[in-house]
């Protein structure tokens, strides 16, 4: 009898964040105390596996375990705890510091003959490498058998295999991850034989990677997606950050073009960084897909609200996505589907590593291919030409006693509607927009603490152009300054400290009819003759730094305080505000914690709002109150429940005002805006196990606004325009034999408010007609409904996998409403819909 | 919502309008409607922008009026200030009643008239002078609050005038209220010498000869069947009322007067242009197969499909000052 025991991968949260930085080393299993196979198990043969959540101290010591799934034989659940229960590990450890871990550990109950000892004098007549098919990655702990002589592989694959007599020998290797090999090989006197044995992992399912750890985390809601995790989830074309939209707290975006719209805040109000650099969009035009390659990305961070102190400058959510180390070894990927093609490489470079990625769209060569054949006289007309791109490279190498990242990433989006009469180079529309960062960042254990440092540089242009009438040239450089230094006083507190520095050099144009005052008849998309003008340029530096402590006060209770100050010097007027933050953990009960958290949070008026001509280069940050108090429960069968209820109180938003100055002139923009948020979520997942993994999501949410107090309808209260009270999503990922996953998602979400028109008047200068408003945002759209479903198929080859997969949206074809379209003087209107059924073939090699 | 987020929805609308919705297009007039409002000064007929001092005089166009049909008009004065008057402000506007309610709002005129008769057409009139001094004290000030900006910016050296807010309502029996918005253009050669503004454009880089050309109501000198020259709309035949048009698809274009030069805004300061005139087409039956979304007919150039029976045509011109013109053509 043997017991194998396979402790799966490196850290990965399964809803926990990580406190500051990384894992810098997985937990490693020093002393291993076999379980006691049942006796009736034995007789009956029973094999199987036992899935354990094991909760490993700082020390290395398991401070507590539990059956997730307790396999095929009652016996085996009580056997493995009780044989867990005696390991002792090499801690984990977290920028460099022993911190406590949760790991997901399986131990497999297999009956196996004893093997008589080898005496190591014995020479070597066979030895070389088992490596996996198709992945080419070394597989450790394997056991290779002949002649009753076995021997287990090393890390790196390797083994030496002695005391075999010469002859033709029957082979097998034995990996519990992996299908039984067997070979014959004629092992000769006086000679060694070297191989290598490719063999097949059971199953190439993308969770195999998946460690779920659970450090201990600064804010009380945060959700944790991991690439493997989630890259077979339909509707999202394996795109791991468009998962944040089926998450709790996230309003559908219309027509899923990539808004995130987070507790009720402006989609702008969520800030979004790429290993600890802000960028300006998580998304290419449309929200196809998202502006980050998901091969180089390890996992992301969602911060639905109350995000720590190293956050700020917004009132909604945070994403912070962590691009992954490159390997060691040479490894690639090329991926096709209906949008875009990508490729990956990545290889060792000195005692680095190092890859980079690219990704070009194709949907103009689609889009002038399919359109001449679906609608002639629209192709005729008009020609859409969008297309986009982005690439990521990274080198990481050990420098300066820590680990040292150079690192580079961009996007690059453009959209066209160019119509048969528009003169050459001047399209009816045109988009662009570019960004990308360059930099560098290190890593340092400094004893107890730990010092992260990133310096990136880079660029953001922003153009439109719209007819004769509108066009908007801007163009951002800026500096990023980030470092972050946490220090471990004691095993109960944790001091944090940092600087998130920005400097902006800002240069725009713009030309645009002049801003009109609130509800007055004008037409935005008519071509005036008459539009103003406005040119600049210069620095905008946006300084912030933060304190936090975290303290666990008892054995129980954890309390999390932090300070962050902000600044903004935009152009000579510099405005600052402090945002003190504090939340609080209590374990009830083992697997129950209750949390609670309190904050301020400011956001910056964006910088088109300050300009002299068509904004108020007076406006002050606008300010919000963020409070939420939960429950987290661990549950059997891998799962867990949260429920999270929150309030946000918005202040100083900045809103369109009738308001003139003492000089007559109109102000246009105020910071007169109130908002309030209050809502519920509640997340029901079950981790990967058996085959099966997803969540099941449930929002309801409340989200009104008030208008500055010279709207005529001041002091009323409207819904926000984004406002949707039920948000359900169901996410169901399900492994069959022979490398198919099947899958589905479903949403089921209210509809957007919208403003009904009570009459319309007629521009007599123009010759259209203007709808006249009612109550605002006083109606809905029919609720929305739809269900996607994708099927993914691997094959693997020797060296290289292939997989396809179909993704097909809205399988039910439903026509859901996006908008009205109304005609020409207001008084009938019809529904806009979402995208109707779209399936979606995709191809990916991988090597 | 961002810039972005607004680009996007622009983005969409553009599509949009290319979509074929089902609607009844804007350019087919089956019931009483109003298509246009001018504006000119009393005594000199082709002047649309109007001085303080002189009297203005109304005109709306409202096609296929019923028995019983009635025009009220409405101003508002404006302000040395950039705040809307409540004519422009479409929050006030959900309920037409308060027009006549609100005491910033002066009262023009109300007409009702009495019965179609063989006219397909209405023409509303009436006058508003601006003579009495509290009024041109008012427009002046308003008048001189706008220039004051083109001194220092050149972005503003193209809005040399203020807008005198006009409502146009029309009431018929059985159809809901409707409303036209006619912004008077309020401007004196005189308040803008004073303010020095043609000698701070007149050098270079502006080269303005001229800064501020009056406007002047455009006009419509025929409508051609088959223009040898589509871009200036000539050669071909001009339609009149009573002419046959031939049926299936035809090109139809429409003949203005030259325009006259004018300076148009831009960032670095005003910049030399001639009037482009916006041409719109309205029938009461018939077709403009290419005007898709809304189904506004524009354009100097329009293809056209006639009816089976006899329809009424009618072409209205802008020229983007304000100034405008039309004419209505029958056709058997």
């Amino acid at each position: 009898m043997r017991i194998l025991a396979l402790l799966l991968g490196s850290l990965l949260a399964s809803g926990e964040a990580p406190p500051p930085g990384t894992l810098t080393r997985p937990p490693e299993l020093l002393e291993f105390v076999p379980a006691e196979y049942p006796a009736d198990a034995v007789a009956a043969r029973i094999q199987g596996s036992v899935v354990l959540a094991v909760v490993i101290g700082e020390d290395g010591e398991v401070r507590e375990a539990r059956v997730a799934d307790p396999g095929p034989h009652p016996g085996f659940g009580p056997a493995a705890l009780h044989a867990v229960a005696q390991f002792r590990f090499r801690p984990a450890e977290i920028d460099g510091k022993p911190a406590a871990v949760e790991i997901e550990y399986r131990y497999d109950f297999v009956l196996k003959r004893e093997q008589p000892a080898v005496p190591a004098e014995q020479p070597v007549v066979l030895e070389g490498r088992v490596v996996e098919r198709g992945t080419r990655s070394p597989v450790a702990g394997a056991t290779v058998e002949a002649e009753g002589v076995s021997v287990e592989t090393g890390a790196d694959g390797r083994f030496a295999l002695r005391g075999v007599a010469p002859g033709v020998v029957v082979v097998r290797v034995a990996s519990p991850e992996h299908a039984s090999f067997v070979v014959n090989e004629k092992l000769e006197q006086g000679k060694v034989r070297v191989v290598e044995y490719r063999i097949s992992r059971r199953h190439y399912d993308p969770y195999e990677a998946v460690v779920r750890g659970d450090r201990e985390r600064t804010e009380v809601t945060v959700r944790t997606l991991t690439t493997e995790e989630v890259r077979t989830i339909p509707g999202t074309q394996g795109d791991t950050l468009k998962v944040i939209q089926t998450l709790p707290g996230v309003a559908r975006s219309p027509f899923g073009i990539g808004l995130l719209i987070v507790r009720g805040s402006e989609p702008n109000e969520t800030v979004v960084y790429v290993d600890g650099v802000p960028i300006p969009q998580l998304f290419h035009f449309g929200g196809l897909t998202s502006t980050v390659n998901a091969d180089v990305v390890e996992a992301l961070d969602f911060f639905p609200g109350n995000y720590a102190s190293r956050f700020g400058r917004g009132l909604g959510g945070a994403v912070e996505l962590r691009t992954r180390e490159p390997k060691r070894e040479w490894h690639g990927a090329a991926q096709i589907d209906l949008f875009d093609g990508r490729l990956e490489i990545e290889g060792p470079v000195g005692k680095g590593s190092a890859y980079a990625a690219l990704r070009r769209s194709w949907i103009d060569a689609v889009l002038a291919v399919a359109l001449p054949r679906i609608n002639p006289d629209a192709a005729n007309d008009l020609r859409v030409a969008p297309r986009y791109y982005d690439w990521q490279t990274k080198l990481t190498y050990p420098v300066l006693g820590g680990l040292g990242s150079v690192f580079a990433y961009g996007s690059d989006d453009k959209l066209e509607f160019v119509r048969a009469a528009d003169a050459p180079g001047r399209p009816s529309f045109y988009l662009s927009t570019v960004f990308w960062r360059i930099g560098v960042s290190h890593r340092l254990p400094l004893g107890a603490a730990t010092n992260e440092l990133v310096l990136a540089a880079g660029r953001n242009s922003f153009d439109v152009l719209s007819g004769d009438s509108f066009g908007l040239l801007t163009e951002v450089a800026s500096i990023t300054l980030r470092d972050r230094l946490s220090y471990r006083l004691s095993p109960q507190l944790r001091l944090e400290a940092g600087v998130d520095t920005l400097a902006n050099r800002l240069s725009f144009s713009v030309y645009a009819p002049p801003v009109e005052s609130p509800g007055s008849v004008s037409d935005p998309f008519s071509d005036q003759p008459t539009t103003v003008g406005e040119t600049g340029d210069g620095w905008w530096l946006s300084p912030a730094a933060w304190v936090e402590a975290d303290w666990r006060a008892l054995p129980r209770l954890r309390l999390v305080g932090g300070l962050r100050v902000d600044a903004e010097e935009r152009f000579g007027v510099t405005k600052a505000w402090v945002d003190p933050r504090a939340s609080a953990f209590y374990d009830l009960v083992p697997g129950t914690t209750l949390v609670a958290a309190a904050g301020l949070f400011g956001s910056a008026p964006d910088p088109e709002e300050t300009s002299r001509v068509f904004g108020n280069p007076d406006l002050a940050a606008e300010r919000g109150l963020h409070l939420s108090l939960g429950v987290r429960r661990d549950l059997p069968w891998s799962s867990k429940v949260e429920l999270t209820g929150y309030y946000k109180e918005l202040w100083s938003l900045v809103v369109a005002t009738r308001a003139v100055d003492p000089d007559g002139r109109l102000l246009k923009l105020s910071n007169g805006g109130h908002g309030e948020t209050i809502g519920l979520e509640l997340l029901a997942r079950r981790e990967f196990a058996q085959g099966l993994f997803g969540w099941i999501s449930w929002t309801w949410s409340r989200s009104l606004r008030q208008d500055d107090p010279t709207d005529p309808r001041y002091p009323q209260w409207r819904l926000f325009g984004l406002d949707q009270t039920h948000v359900v999503a169901l996410v169901l990922s399900y492994r069959l034999p022979r490398e198919w996953i099947v899958g589905t998602r479903v949403r089921a979400v209210s509809g957007n408010p919208y403003t009904p028109f009570v009459g319309a008047i007629l521009d007599a200068d123009t010759g259209r007609w203007q709808c006249i408003p009612g109550a605002p945002l006083s109606r809905r759209l029919p609720g929305f409904f739809q269900a996607d479903a994708r099927v993914d198929k691997r094959w693997v080859f020797e060296s290289w996998m292939f997989s396809m997969y179909l993704d097909v949206q809205n399988v039910t074809n439903r026509e859901n409403a996006e908008f009205r379209f109304r005609n020409f003087d207001c008084s009938q209107t019809v529904i806009v819909p979402s995208i109707p059924v779209f399936p979606s073939l995709g191809f990916r090699a991988e090597w | 919502m961002t810039a972005v987020t607004r680009t996007l929805l622009l983005a969409a609308a553009l599509l949009l309008a290319a979509c074929n919705t089902g609607f009844e297009p804007q350019y087919r007039v089956n019931d009483v409607r109003i298509l246009a409002v001018r504006d000119r000064v009393q005594g000199t007929p082709a002047t649309a922008d109007v001085a303080p001092g002189e009297t203005v005089v109304l005109e709306a166009l409202v096609a296929r009026p019923r028995s019983g049909t009635r025009v009220s008009w409405f101003g508002c004065l404006p302000a040395a200030s950039e705040a809307t008057t409540p004519c422009a402000d479409r929050s006030f506007l959900d309920d037409p009643s308060r027009l006549a309610r609100d005491r910033s709002i002066v009262p023009i005129g109300s007409t009702v008239y009495p019965a179609a008769g063989g006219d397909p057409d209405l023409v509303a009139s009436a006058t508003l002078p601006l003579t009495d001094p509290a009024t041109v004290t008012t427009l002046e000030d308003a008048l001189d609050f706008r220039l004051g900006p083109a001194v220092s910016q050149p972005a503003f050296a193209c809005r040399l005038y203020t807008d005198l807010d006009v409502i146009a309502v029309v009431e018929a029996p059985g159809v809901r209220p409707q409303a036209a918005l006619k912004r008077v253009r309020i401007t004196s050669l005189q308040a803008i010498a004073d303010q020095g503004l043609p000698e701070i454009y007149s050098g270079d880089p502006y080269n303005v000869a001229t800064l501020y050309n009056l406007n002047l109501n455009p006009a419509v000198q025929s409508v051609r069947l088959g223009a040898t020259d589509p871009d200036a709309c000539t050669g071909g035949t001009p339609l009149a009322s009573g002419d046959a048009l031939p049926g299936g698809r035809i090109v139809l274009c429409g003949q203005g007067d030259t325009g006259q030069e004018i300076n148009v805004c831009d960032a670095k300061g005003p910049k030399g242009s001639r009037e482009d005139y916006q041409w719109q087409w309205y029938v009461s039956a018939g077709e403009f197969p290419d005007e898709g979304g809304i189904g506004n007919a524009t354009g100097i150039l329009v293809d056209f499909i006639r009816p089976a029976g006899p329809f009424s045509m009618w072409t209205i011109v802008r020229d983007q000052r304000g100034g405008a013109a039309w004419a209505r053509r029958d056709f058997p």
